[in-house]
């Protein structure tokens, strides 16, 4: 058993980073962060929806694994320990603000306009239906990503966006991987269906 | 209606694989067979096609479009938040623990403990000759040779200092593991 646990974190390339953490040092915490901080701005966001918003979540996520990085056991890798860790950081956060704001928040999903990427500006302004056309089909795909269930939208946006291999997904989730496929296939033939005039 | 129900019931097995054939997370057998189901079936391929531009349209939704902030920001940001506590003793655990392992380290350690007590022999009140009548005239008396042994908390390593007002004279000792207890002369014994 021990053997076994021994391989296990011998198999996590943050390993030696994690130990030097764990003895108080800051250089290699400051590694870490460096390595996946973009990677934990796009999960954050993914959710959260607004960049000032994740930041704060990414900056929690980091402050909670540092504090908390002795009683990392070694178990899952710790590239998946942060994942989780942020990931509820944002689902509590969301929660929060949808707790102090409902009513916003709803008008958000009835009318909301996507935030603006600020490249498609000039086509918006060339093509104007074009633009009217595609931001009335980004809010109706917002609109079907929050009817899925919170383990249903966290499997997709986790394959979609982050571009994580099943097994990633299984261990940040906590189940099977055959768990995370049947999963992505629920969700993506409820987004089918919904988004069907648009296909 | 009958061969559409028929290609249903033919194209379920594959319909729950297919969006783990798009990620190409199916076992290589499984994938090949879906390649050539695919070949086949204009329905299916239609329904990975769907798939393909629904995950467009959610990164699109979801992807973080804007310019994330530099990494340096960020980490200035993160560290300004950590508790003054547990950044100070982190960095003060580290350095501790750095000294200890390199030898450089004690010896520039010891030698900071060898200043303090230097400065400590020439500042203090009972190294200084003190004058005291004797008779019609004064006569400076000068204490005993001093002797201090210090334990520097670093293993193996500790300094010695005898210093002598009367003959002018100071000696310190270093000692440490590698020198098993041999003493380290100073560049000067008799004036420091």
């Amino acid at each position: 058993m021990k053997a076994k646990k021994e391989k296990d974190r011998s198999r996590d390339e943050d390993f030696p980073l994690v130990e030097r953490c764990r003895q108080g040092d800051s250089e290699a915490f400051e590694l870490l962060v460096r390595k996946y901080y973009e990677r934990m701005m796009r999960t954050a966001y993914s959710v959260v929806r607004r960049q000032e918003d994740a930041l704060d979540v990414v900056q929690n996520g980091f402050l909670k694994a540092y504090q908390s990085i002795a009683k990392f056991s070694g178990k899952s890798s710790f590239s998946t320990w942060l994942y989780r860790i942020v990931i509820n950081q944002a689902i509590d956060w969301k929660r929060k603000a949808a707790r102090q704001d409902a009513a916003s928040l709803h008008s958000d999903l009835d009318g909301k306009v996507p935030q603006v990427d600020q490249g498609a500006l000039p086509q918006a302004l060339e093509n104007p239906r074009q633009a009217a056309f595609d931001s009335e089909r980004e809010a109706r795909v917002e609109q079907c990503l929050e009817h899925l269930s919170p383990e249903h939208q966290q499997a997709i946006l986790l394959r979609e966006v982050q571009g994580l291999s099943y097994q990633e997904i299984a261990e940040i989730m906590g189940c099977r991987v055959g768990t995370v496929m049947s999963r992505l296939y629920y969700a993506r033939e409820a987004l089918r269906a919904r988004l069907k005039e648009w296909l | 209606m009958n061969r559409e129900r028929q290609d249903i019931d033919r194209c379920e097995p594959f319909r729950s694989r297919l969006g783990a054939w798009l990620d190409r997370e199916l076992p290589a057998g499984e994938q090949r067979e879906m390649d050539s189901h695919l070949s086949a079936c204009p329905g299916c391929r239609k329904v990975a096609e769907e798939y393909r531009t629904m995950a467009g349209w959610v990164r699109r939704s979801r992807g973080l479009e804007s310019v994330v902030p530099p990494v340096e920001v960020f980490w200035q940001r993160l560290w300004s938040s950590l508790p003054e506590r547990k950044k100070g003793w982190g960095f003060l655990r580290q350095t501790l623990q750095q000294w200890a392992r390199q030898p450089r380290y004690q010896l520039a350690l010891a030698g900071a403990i060898v200043l303090v007590i230097l400065a400590t022999v020439f500042l203090s009140d009972r190294r200084a000759a003190v004058e005291v009548p004797s008779g019609d005239a004064t006569v400076a008396v000068d204490y005993e040779p001093m002797v201090e042994s210090i334990e520097t908390g670093v293993p193996g390593a500790s300094v010695m200092v005898y210093h002598s007002e009367k003959e002018n004279l100071t000696v310190v000792w270093l000692f440490t593991e590698n020198t098993s207890g041999g003493s380290l002369p100073t560049p000067s014994e008799r004036h420091i």
